[in-house]
């Protein structure tokens, strides 16, 4: 018994010790936003061929119109700091709505446009949004959270879904979705140490750069390795599921840095 | 029970081959008992085989007959008493009354401690004493538990086993099951070892065989093979534990004959068996065993025709 | 078609399938290699400690191990794994060590089942014939074991093949992952996914023939 006792003090002290280490990595990271590139622009989407397409698109580019979206970014922005809002926001109430259900795909850990609240709902500017368009599509809301790549391939065959998730609008994805109007603008960033602060994708060779799997900041450093600066240099793209994942990894050195969104940046290095 | 035993042997267990005359003791027990769980299933036996002998043991389901023949090669382990092979010690213990008789010491000890004034040192004392004493028999048992634990598997060449569901070993032919322990304990050349496996098999009338898995075998084949098998480590003593018990009763006919033939050629056995026949006409002493002790042992003669325990003569008016 | 034109030849994105191909096979060889020695070694120690006691400590020290690894999802020990205990490893090793540990603890069960089907009197002939305890265990008990646990053993390798298909979300690059990545290309996720579904199950056909042949092989000397 007492070997055992011996054996197994030993193991958890070795994992704390390993735990300590590669958790509580003190280095500080900084978000900072890669200049000279094109703002990037989300929209909502909804089915190229799905059957209530134009009455859907009309109800996001009413609300898009007639909200104030700034505040509802300030607003949340302030709820992930764990912060009292400045503002408050109309939330919309769709208790009594009869159309139906609209399905909103969303991939959350994208702050502050969906993500976690404390009880384990999904919340953010993308979902108040597509809240207050179900308000005016009189029908009732029902989120869903998944991988981020594979929203877009869903929502392009389900009649009575959207996808609310910082969707940047792209040539490419209008092949299969119909964009409502922009809604917000971002710019990607890149995450790096403190002391390293890089602003530019030049910066980046020979490095190991995370971004989460389907975003436009993966498809950036893609093509940049591909055929842009950061060809023949030695970079790598590793992509993960989440940003949060990402973050992880750098944090245990597996990668340098990573290419993500503005906001989402801001929240991950804090 | 209680009962202190002298020193134990020291184990100087050389264990070669020893001469053993006819008529001189091979095995010999002494008090064996065995418990499983609540039963006590032997309750002192008292056995000696001699060089020579042909002992078939009889006795109602559950008497221990089994159990009794399975300790002789330690595949049971007693719970107390003496094994001798051939002089040398393989089991020896009483250490269960031992621990019994510690405790109740123990026990003595705390309530004459509880009384302080009311006792003199020298009682106590005596209690102490004696605790030391069991304390350094248990050790020393253990000393020898050890040194016998060395040797047990040489003492096992000298007894070989023939088992009611065969046990011949699957994935080999034949040939490999009869020779693969006398080579792998370095007892003979693999050549050798055949021819003279070979030799044995023909005498079984199984030579064709050779080649074959037990699988293609019946149940007579097989037990005769195992028969082989135990011949060919040369063994002082062969124990049979029911090996006719689970064949068909055509092939309880072949079996028979060669342990027959055996026993005729001079091998010491002893015979686990239902089979009056058998113990009748090849056996020169038959054993009788009621509740965990040895009642009657005696030449069949007089075993089968002049009982002298009442259980026994009960135990033949059923099966004859 | 023309979604398979995007899927498969656009840009001959069908070459990727061959990097992902050699990804997973890789993956699942080495995670088999390692999970067969820990799972044999660990099914011995437990064995033995069953059948004659000795090794108590060790085989705590196993089933530690067993309830651990078969009581967990195979994708939060991949990522604590790449996140934390192995964080200095290539992430190829990382896959392969994670998957070898998490399938040993499988084919320990499996094997310590084979070995304990054997019947015990095998266990006795062999002692009685006074072979000691090692020379039963190597040569009477292990060979009918390992016959015994043959079919669970590739079972649990073609499973180990699929399982493996989680490795994206440490970023390796096997089949599932390679689809993901056209998905994300083409928005369009029917063609690449079916594929990636197609090339697994032909892996798996593949591998069970070539398991069968081997059963069969070795089933030849026990049978006549």
């Amino acid at each position: 018994m007492k070997k055992l006792t011996i054996l197994l003090l030993t193991v958890v002290l070795t994992f704390s010790a390993l735990f300590s280490f590669v958790g509580c990595n003190s280095t500080k990271y900084v978000a900072n936003a890669i200049g000279g590139i094109e703002v990037e622009q989300f929209g909502f989407v909804v089915g190229k061929n799905a059957s209530k397409k134009t009455e859907i698109l009309n109800a996001m580019n009413k609300v898009i119109e007639e909200t104030d979206i700034e505040a509802a970014v300030a607003y949340y922005i302030a709820v992930y700091k764990d912060e009292t809002p400045t503002n408050s926001l109309q939330f919309a109430n769709l208790s009594d709505n009869t159309g139906g259900t609209l399905n909103v795909y969303t991939c959350s850990g994208f702050e502050p446009y969906e993500f976690f609240n404390e009880d384990g709902d999904v919340i953010g500017v993308d979902i108040y949004l597509m809240e207050l368009v179900c308000e005016e599509l009189n029908m009732k809301i029902n989120v869903v959270d998944m991988d981020f790549d594979a929203i877009c391939g869903k929502i392009a065959t389900e009649d009575n879904a959207v996808g609310a998730a910082g969707i940047t609008i792209l040539e490419d994805r209008k092949e299969t979705l119909a964009f409502s109007n922009p809604y917000y603008s971002s710019v990607q960033c890149i995450i790096s140490k403190e002391s390293e602060g890089f602003t530019s994708l030049e910066n980046l060779k020979g490095k190991k750069i995370g971004a989460q799997k389907g975003t436009t900041g993966a498809m950036m450093v893609e093509e940049a390795i591909a055929s842009g600066v950061l060809k023949g240099s030695g970079a790598e793209l590793v992509e993960y599921d989440t940003g949060a994942i990402a973050y992880a990894a750098l944090k245990a050195g597996r990668i340098d840095i990573i290419v993500i969104d503005e906001l989402p940046a801001q929240k991950l290095v804090r | 029970m209680t009962k202190i035993k002298n020193q134990p042997q020291t184990a100087s267990h050389s264990v070669e081959r020893k001469d053993i005359k006819i008529g001189e003791i091979l095995i010999e027990v002494k008090d064996l008992c065995k418990q499983f769980e609540d039963t006590q299933v032997l309750q002192g036996v008292n056995l000696q085989i001699k060089k020579g002998d042909v002992v078939a043991v009889v006795g109602p389901s559950g008497c221990g007959k089994s159990t009794l023949l399975r300790c002789l090669n330690l595949l049971e382990k007693p719970t107390a008493g003496t094994i001798t092979i051939e002089g040398d010690n393989i089991f020896n213990s009483y250490s269960i009354y031992e621990k019994q008789k510690l405790n109740d010491i123990n026990k003595q000890i705390k309530l004459l401690k509880k009384q302080k004034q009311k006792v003199s040192s020298e009682i106590l004392d005596e209690y102490v004493a004696q605790k030391e004493k069991y304390l350094s028999l248990l050790k020393e048992e253990k000393q020898t538990d050890k040194e016998i634990a060395k040797t047990l598997n040489k003492h096992r060449e000298k007894v070989g086993m023939v088992f009611q569901q065969f046990n011949l070993f699957p994935h080999m032919t034949i040939m490999q099951n009869i020779t693969f322990a006398p080579v792998k304990l370095k007892k003979l050349e693999l050549a050798a070892a055949q021819e003279k496996g070979l030799e044995l098999l023909k005498k079984v009338g199984l030579s064709e065989r050779a080649n074959d898995y037990p699988s293609a075998l019946s149940g007579g084949q097989k037990q005769r093979v195992a028969i082989v098998r135990a011949l060919l480590m040369n063994p002082d003593v062969i124990l049979f534990d029911e090996p006719t018990s689970a064949l068909d009763p055509e092939m309880v006919g072949e079996v028979l004959s060669v342990m027959s033939d055996l026993a005729k050629d001079g091998m010491t056995m002893m015979v686990v068996t239902h089979e009056m026949g058998f113990a009748r006409e090849v056996a020169n002493r038959v054993v009788f065993i009621d509740e965990g002790k040895i009642v009657e042992d005696s030449a069949p003669q007089e075993f089968f025709n002049n009982p002298k325990n009442a259980r026994l003569k009960e135990f033949l008016s059923k099966v004859l | 078609m023309d979604l398979f034109y995007e899927a498969l030849i656009y840009q001959n994105r069908w070459t990727w399938y061959l990097e992902g191909i050699g990804k997973t096979l890789l993956i699942s060889l080495g995670a088999v290699a390692i999970g067969v020695v820990i799972g044999v070694i660990v099914a011995l120690i437990k064995y033995v400690n069953k059948k004659y006691g000795s090794f108590k400590v060790a085989s705590k020290i196993c089933d530690i191990y067993l309830t651990i690894f078969r009581g967990t999802p195979v994708y939060v020990q991949l990522l604590i794994m790449y996140l934390v205990v192995l964080f200095f490893v290539n992430d190829i090793w990382v896959a392969i060590i994670t998957f070898g540990i998490n399938s040993g603890a499988y084919v320990a069960e499996i094997f310590r089942g084979g070995l304990e089907a054997v019947d015990d009197g095998q266990l006795e002939a062999g002692a009685s014939l006074g072979l000691s305890k090692f020379q039963v265990m190597v040569s009477i008990v292990l060979p009918q074991g390992f016959r015994h646990a043959l079919p669970s053993l590739c079972n649990e390798f073609i499973a180990l093949v699929k399982e493996t298909s989680i490795v994206g979300a440490i970023g390796v690059k096997d089949i599932t992952k390679i689809a993901a990545n056209i998905v994300t290309k083409t928005g369009e996720a029917f063609v690449p996914y079916i594929v990636s579904a197609i090339i697994y199950l032909v892996i798996v056909i593949i591998l069970t023939q070539l398991l069968k042949l081997i059963e069969r092989r070795l089933a030849k000397s026990d049978k006549n």
